[in-house]
């Protein structure tokens, strides 16, 4: 059993350039180098699949175990409308990249792979979320506080999806888990896509909403700093 | 200081005057309207804002970037502000960071939290999963700890505990003997009133040295003119049967780095009854109305709602039975208007919502951005009720209201109850005269536990209760959980 808050602890002290470079270092294994393994031979990208697991548990290490539930529905219910679409673009054999010619085996891998190198993304980017704070990017200046302010805007917007994610449960528009058993589990994946876009959308005006005062308020933030540095 | 602010061609704030004065403390109290709003920050210098420095979304900030007509005075040179709403004023993730980005490296956390009664464990606390109260007092400390000329503060009794509210005199005291001012603008005054050195009515657009006579609030001073218990009790066969039980309820949020549990709760809401369930912040007065909607699942006990157990039920049988007002209605609101609840209620036949709703929000779409917490609890009220509804709770119902709006949410309650059977409104509040008022059954949660404070919905005990309060005592002192708060049903 893995002793959750010292494994965070230790996570959360580590520099600031040590964490960026994890979350680049996901960016360009799941996004910028995929193509290029792919075209190494199908069978290669098989090497990432343990990558994506030992994300996955410190994911659910860090962010606990409702985070990584949520996540994973959301996933599902968003890879499942993707890959409706992906079923069309490679039996019309589109190609995905204007610099590579995939065909057969890769082109499919390439567009079915897509939901798991996007989660391989979340799990990055939300492993990165859960151990830094917006507060680590003030000591960057002017343009430290732009990036605390995009940086508090996404966390805010991931508390906004779990509150509005629980309105829909309450308002029986959203799929509750630990339920949905046999048929219950297809009506609770019904529910899951049909108003995944409404989460979306509710959790953008939430975002626009709250964004001019929190705008105001770091701008109230920085004079105060530069008030102190002067002093 | 004498002002004016002005928005496009409206004029907000009329010849606002506000003796803002080394040392002095300032009441506002009154009409809790869009001005009322802007009318902190604006003392405080926060508004109005340069163009060039907001986000052009110009519907969301044309208050922010109105024109300020300064007829005497100045702005005060230093000065903080804290509005209603604690979150928004909460810039990071933790505590610690908190403290430290909003008041620079030297400042000791554990002193800042001690203000306002914060233990040191709560440094290394996410902001996130602090309660609203705790949120507030976190808050709270801040503000004070800048030490400004002047703190202006807005709405921030309703989120505090007796604790709370002691320590707030304290610390407004202690600004003022520093020589800074202190201007509140609060509808729950009791406390502050003989502190103040003046005291200002809002009329809705300008300050008048004194409001008329029970201005101050009438529907929070005395909301049993409402008939409040009548329509909730005897509203044809209301059953003898609970509509929500607790047994034996355990329950702390996983990995929560706080101290927070509920041991063994047991309580029992009968029908046609108003139950009022009160506490100091953090004690998880919010989590027993999660429970009871199942947001939550208890560690071990069960909850039953209308004698089935809610583990079991589906969820349209929970969204029959309960109507849910949280302490922040707008994370409830997933629609854009006003009007698609009501086209929503229509589409679904559900009458009662849809009388209820179009009797307040009468003409246009009224956007989601531009509602009041008074239109948005009605909002969120209105469309969580339907004829079959068994239990109405509302969480801190008396937070960003006047008295006037409060008076229209009871009357909109009473609306609602005259059309269900049987029905019971459940409180959550740290207004104890407000709950006491209503004609409510009087719980407590204290150390994970629910005391009783009230024995039953009858009229001569809660009268004869009431005077016993009014002397500083409880006739049947304080019961441990168990003796259920519902008592002779």
């Amino acid at each position: 059993m893995i002793r959750v808050q010292p494994v965070l602890h230790t996570l959360r002290k580590l520099c600031l350039w040590v964490k960026l470079l994890f979350l680049l270092s996901g960016a360009v294994l799941f996004f910028f180098l995929f193509p290029f393994l792919l075209r190494q031979g199908v069978q290669r990208i098989w090497i990432l699949l343990p990558v994506l697991i030992a994300l996955g548990i410190l994911f659910r290490i860090t962010a606990g175990k409702r985070t990584f539930r949520i996540t994973l529905w959301l996933w599902a219910g968003g890879s499942i409308i993707y890959l409706a679409i992906a079923v069309v673009l490679v039996l019309k054999r589109v190609q995905p990249l204007p610099y590579m010619d995939l065909q057969g085996a890769s082109l499919a891998v390439y567009y079915l792979s897509y939901p798991l190198r996007l989660l391989g993304i979340f799990f990055t980017g939300l492993i990165f979320a859960s151990i830094t704070s917006p507060a680590e990017f003030i000591k960057w200046g002017e343009a430290g506080m732009r990036i605390a302010l995009a940086y508090r805007a996404f966390e805010y917007s991931v508390n906004s999806l779990n509150q509005i994610r629980e309105a829909l449960i309450i308002q029986g528009e959203w799929a509750e888990s630990g339920r949905g058993r046999g048929t219950g589990g297809y009506k609770m994946l019904f529910r899951l896509i049909k108003s995944a876009p409404l989460l979306v959308a509710v959790t953008f005006r939430n975002i626009i909403l709250w964004f001019p005062w929190a705008w105001i308020c770091y701008r109230n933030l920085r004079m105060q700093m530069s008030k102190r540095r002067t002093s | 200081m004498v002002f004016s602010y002005r928005v496009g061609g409206d004029l907000l704030l009329e010849k606002v005057r506000i003796p803002v004065e080394e040392g002095g403390f300032i009441l506002l109290t009154g009409k809790e309207n869009t001005a009322f709003g802007f009318l902190g920050g604006v003392v405080a210098g926060v508004f109005p804002v340069e163009r060039e420095s907001v986000p052009r979304l110009d519907e969301l900030v044309k208050y922010f970037m109105g024109t300020l007509d300064l007829h005497e005075g100045k702005i005060p040179d230093s000065a903080v502000y804290l509005g209603p709403d604690p979150e928004k004023h909460l810039l990071f993730s933790r505590v610690d960071e908190e403290i430290g980005a909003q008041l620079g490296r030297d400042e000791e956390p554990v002193s800042v939290l001690e203000r306002f009664g914060l233990s040191p464990a709560f440094r290394e606390r996410r902001i996130a999963t602090l309660s609203g109260g705790e949120k507030m007092k976190l808050a709270l400390s801040l503000a004070f700890a800048k030490s400004a000329r002047c703190t202006v503060l807005h709405g921030i009794v309703p989120w505090l505990d007796g604790t709370g509210r002691e320590l707030l005199l304290r610390e407004i005291k202690k600004a003022r003997e520093r020589g800074g001012c202190v201007v509140v603008l609060e509808q729950e005054t009791g406390q502050l009133d003989p502190l103040s050195d003046a005291r200002f009515f809002f009329d809705g657009k300008t300050l008048s040295p004194r409001g008329p006579d029970g201005a101050k609030n009438s529907a929070l001073e005395n909301p049993s003119s409402f008939s409040m218990k009548e329509k909730f009790k005897g509203n044809g066969n209301s059953g003898s049967g609970s509509i929500v039980s607790f047994s034996n309820v355990d329950f702390g949020y996983p990995g929560e780095e706080g101290e927070f549990r509920l041991n063994g709760i047991s309580l029992e809401l009968l029908p046609s009854r108003i139950y009022g369930l009160t506490g100091d912040n953090g004690t998880g007065k919010s989590t027993i109305a999660r429970l009871m909607l199942r947001l939550e699942t208890p560690e071990s006990g069960s909850v039953r709602l209308l004698g089935d157990d809610l583990a079991r039920l589906g969820r349209e049988r929970i969204m029959d039975g309960i109507s849910y007002v949280s302490q922040f209605p707008e994370q409830q609101i997933t629609l854009s208007t006003a009007l698609q609840y009501i086209e929503r209620a229509s589409k679904k036949g559900n009458t009662l919502s849809h009388e209820t709703l179009s009797r307040y929000f009468k003409e246009g779409e009224y956007p989601v951005s531009q509602l009041t917490p008074l239109d948005l609890k009605i909002l969120t009220l209105g469309s969580s009720v339907n004829p079959r509804t068994k239990l109405i709770i509302l969480d801190e119902p008396t937070w960003g209201m006047d008295g006037e709006g409060l008076s229209v949410l009871l009357h909109t309650i009473t609306y609602i109850a005259d059309r269900l059977e049987g029905a019971s409104l459940f409180v959550i509040s740290h207004d104890e005269v407000f709950m006491r008022n209503l004609g409510a059954d009087l719980m407590r949660l204290q150390s994970g536990k629910i005391m009783r404070v009230s024995v039953n919905g009858d009229v001569s005990d809660r009268s004869r209760l009431r005077n016993v309060l009014a002397e500083g005592e409880h006739p049947e002192g304080e019961h441990p959980e168990g003796e259920h708060p519902g008592g002779d049903g």
